[in-house]
């Protein structure tokens, strides 16, 4: 079976810091895969590379066996990317800015408008729809962009830090959210900082520091590699980063 | 005062501020920097060696004329300073950068407010300091002492603006809500800017006969009134020809009022800021009859950022207000058209003053549809080729501006010929074209908000786009005046700069 996603010695540098150190990464078809690791590791560079925003300096990137240095249009067409700052436009509302996404990806109007009204009724932004943007919390700024990232229903979602800044209640709907589009046969991969998400919802998990994978299983592989079933993510996390990176 | 959280700590820390702002806003290299100013000192200071030994040679008389003149001279400079104060005003109430921090901090509301403006009134007068700095470092080489007081009285005129912008800008907020304040204050503040260049014009809207009948009436009007040693009006003029009771009185008046206003304001500064901070959280609804949707990249860039456009009244009106300036040039050809009937000089004209007009407000609505992007990263993780999107987003500038081009051409081709409208059509095509052309070969990137960055850029970038402009004006006068052959000369120069524009363009810019 094809991987969602497949890196090979990826690397980049900014000067003289690397980045992102040769960098194998597979992500399986239909997991939750949480790369986790200390500010500055390299997530966020990792997957900017694999959406296109950061150009590697070398190494290879296979979106669903398509290269996505060689053909980007081709992967980005699968991919949906939702940065940590929720990109929206404030003079648009909800429902233009789905409609704006849905264009930008192809999707046909006839298709993409009860895309729109399922993912926001879902999200509990149905009647928010023809609000602008600039009036919205920071919480159905999230929202209204993870609508957008799931217009096109792409087949790999790549969230960097997705629940930042959200409340109990929202941070909820969207890890219910992911872990259903998991359960359903998408793929997903987010960065996180909160352990305790990680370790709820995803399916395998990847520890990232200086660029480098430094170990990744199952959330039982990983307790395994920490030496006992009692130990939890963030001793897991801890003894590989070191106390220092927490 | 002087320590930790008092006036002078604070006054640094504003102009450290401003000076870092001004050195982030310059994108040329160190070097390049050095030497740019290097050859602008050296230029203001030959011109002010030669000014300072004019003036030296002067004994300066305060009597009606001279007095008249120079406060002439002082109220043009206090509307310019206070159409400047009132933008910056209010800009420092909407951007709100570090606001909240000083306002959170146990430092007294007036000292915040007094730091804030003060550094307005010193960005307000910097310009004209500069100018007069360049004239005073002489004077004393060739003992022209008496014309020294220029200078303080020049920034007592800023501190007097400011205080005036300050009661402006307190009363537009009681009087029209926070929302319009903004827009309301760039308007007054660039017809307050535009109206003594337009004003300069009117003469030439007037007959001959009457022409300098009017102007003796508008001199002998003024004078009298502006160079009254007796007038409190003439007290800017007499403080700068260096009498000391009147510089010190000047200073007294100068700072009183600023002082009197900031202390009025400080009591309103919170109340108005906390306005401000409301307007986002205001939820605002467009009603939508149908659920239906657009498709297509093209057809959604372009709708997206026609929409941002509309929605945004300050950007509007940020570009349309330069269109002010193009007034008085449209009047003089009206005024010609009238007088000497429809002459190929004054189709030519007309014609030429309309091509410059719609390059620069296609120039502006380029900048915001190209290179102004909100959400860059969502752009460029599109399955759309940076092509596509480019081309989408020039068309979102070039449709508004033939929409503005074609009422006139319809107009030339009626009044004057189809041709000489056909030429126009071509002239006005061609310079659109070439602005969107360049805004995405040269494209500077930042978002809406900084609009009036967006002629940031090298020197020779903006040489080269004012070249290319001019060359279509000059070829569309020609051609309309029946000179299509010798149009080809200045097409050819416009070509030739678009074409080493286009060579000297950056190579594929990392994406984000």
């Amino acid at each position: 079976m094809t991987n969602a996603l497949s890196v090979r010695a990826l690397t980049k540098k900014f000067g003289e810091k690397t980045a992102v150190d040769a960098l194998d990464l597979d992500i399986r078809a239909g997991e939750l895969y949480a790369l986790l690791g200390p500010n500055g590791a390299g997530k966020t560079t990792t997957l900017r590379m694999v959406t296109g925003l950061l150009k590697p300096d070398s190494g290879s990137i296979h979106v669903f066996g398509a290269d996505a240095i060689a053909d980007p249009i081709a992967a980005k067409r699968m991919l949906a990317w939702l940065p940590d700052e929720p990109a929206l436009y404030d003079k648009l509302t909800a429902w233009e800015y789905l409609e704006f996404i849905a264009g930008l990806w192809g999707v046909g109007a006839k298709e993409a408008a009860p895309r729109a009204e399922e993912l926001l009724k879902l999200l509990g932004l149905w009647d928010n729809r023809d609000e602008r943007t600039e009036g919205f919390s920071r919480g159905m700024k999230q929202k209204t962009a993870l609508a957008g990232a799931l217009i096109h229903d792409p087949k790999l979602l790549m969230l960097d830090e997705p629940l930042t800044g959200l409340d109990a209640a929202v941070a909820r709907q969207v890890k219910d959210l992911l872990t259903q589009r998991a359960k359903s046969g998408g793929s997903v991969i987010l960065t996180t900082h909160i352990l305790d998400v990680a370790e709820r919802v995803a399916d395998r998990i990847g520890i990232i520091q200086g660029g480098k994978l430094l170990a990744e299983g199952t959330l039982a592989e990983l307790r395994g590699r920490a030496g006992g079933d009692n130990a939890t993510l963030e001793d897991v996390y801890l003894q590989l980063v070191g106390a220092g990176a927490a | 005062m002087f320590g930790p959280g008092g006036v002078l700590f604070l006054l640094s820390h504003e102009m450290l501020l401003t000076w870092r702002a001004f050195r982030a806003s310059g994108k040329g290299r160190h070097v390049r920097r050095i030497i740019f100013y290097s050859v602008m000192t050296a230029l203001l200071g030959f011109g002010g060696y030669w000014a300072a030994k004019f003036l030296s040679e002067i004994t300066p008389q305060p009597d009606v004329l001279t007095l008249g003149i120079v406060g002439s001279a002082f109220a043009i400079l206090f509307s310019l300073m206070l159409s400047q104060a009132l933008m910056l005003i209010t800009e420092s109430l909407y951007q709100r950068g570090d606001l909240d921090l000083l306002l959170s901090s146990p430092a007294p509301l007036w000292r915040v407010v007094i730091v804030r403006m003060s550094a307005i009134a010193i960005n307000v007068a910097l310009f004209y300091l500069i100018l007069v700095a360049a004239i005073c470092v002489w004077l004393p080489f060739f003992g022209g002492w008496a014309w020294l007081s220029f200078a303080p009285s020049i920034l007592l005129l800023s501190l007097f603006a400011t205080a005036v912008a300050l009661v402006l800008a307190s009363a537009m907020f009681a009087l029209i809500g926070p929302k319009n304040t903004r827009i309301f204050a760039q308007i007054l503040g660039s017809i307050i800017g535009a109206s003594f260049f337009i004003a300069s014009q009117i003469p030439r809207f007037t007959e001959d006969e009457n022409r300098a009948q009017a102007m003796r009436d508008v001199f002998n009007a003024l004078i009298p009134v502006l160079g009254d040693a007796a007038s409190p009006i003439s007290l800017p003029a007499r403080a700068a020809f260096g009498l000391n009771a009147d510089l010190a009185l000047w200073a007294l008046v100068a700072l009183a009022s600023f002082l009197s206003a900031v202390w009025w304001y400080a009591s309103r500064f919170a109340n108005d800021a906390a306005a401000i901070t409301g307007l986002g959280a205001r939820k605002r609804r467009n009603t939508r009859a149908a659920r239906a949707m657009r498709s297509g990249s093209a057809v959604t860039l372009i709708f997206k950022e026609w929409r941002l456009l509309v929605r945004d009244p300050l950007l509007l009106s940020q570009i349309l207000l330069p269109l002010l300036y193009f007034a008085p040039l449209f009047a003089v050809f009206g005024t010609r058209i009238t007088e000497e009937g429809l002459s190929p000089v004054s189709a030519a004209g007309f014609a030429s003053a309309f091509v410059l007009l719609i390059t620069s407000f296609a120039a502006g609505l380029a900048w915001l549809t190209v290179s102004a992007e909100d959400a860059p990263d969502l752009i460029a993780s599109a399955p759309v080729s940076r092509d596509q999107v480019d081309n989408a987003k020039a068309i979102a500038a070039a449709v508004p501006s033939a929409f503005l081009l074609t009422p006139p051409v319809i107009g030339l081709s009626i009044i004057v010929t189809p041709i000489a409208g056909f030429w126009m059509l071509v002239g006005g095509a061609a310079a659109i074209l070439s602005t969107c052309l360049i805004a995405i070969w040269h494209q500077t990137p930042g978002t809406r908000k900084e609009f009036r960055r967006r002629t940031r850029g090298s020197l020779m970038l903006n040489f080269g786009r004012s070249f290319v402009a001019l060359g279509w004006v000059g070829a569309t006068g020609l051609a309309v005046s029946g000179w299509a052959i010798a149009a080809i000369i200045p097409a050819i120069i416009s070509l030739g700069f678009m074409l080493a524009l286009h060579e000297s363009r950056p190579k594929e810019p990392e994406p984000a």
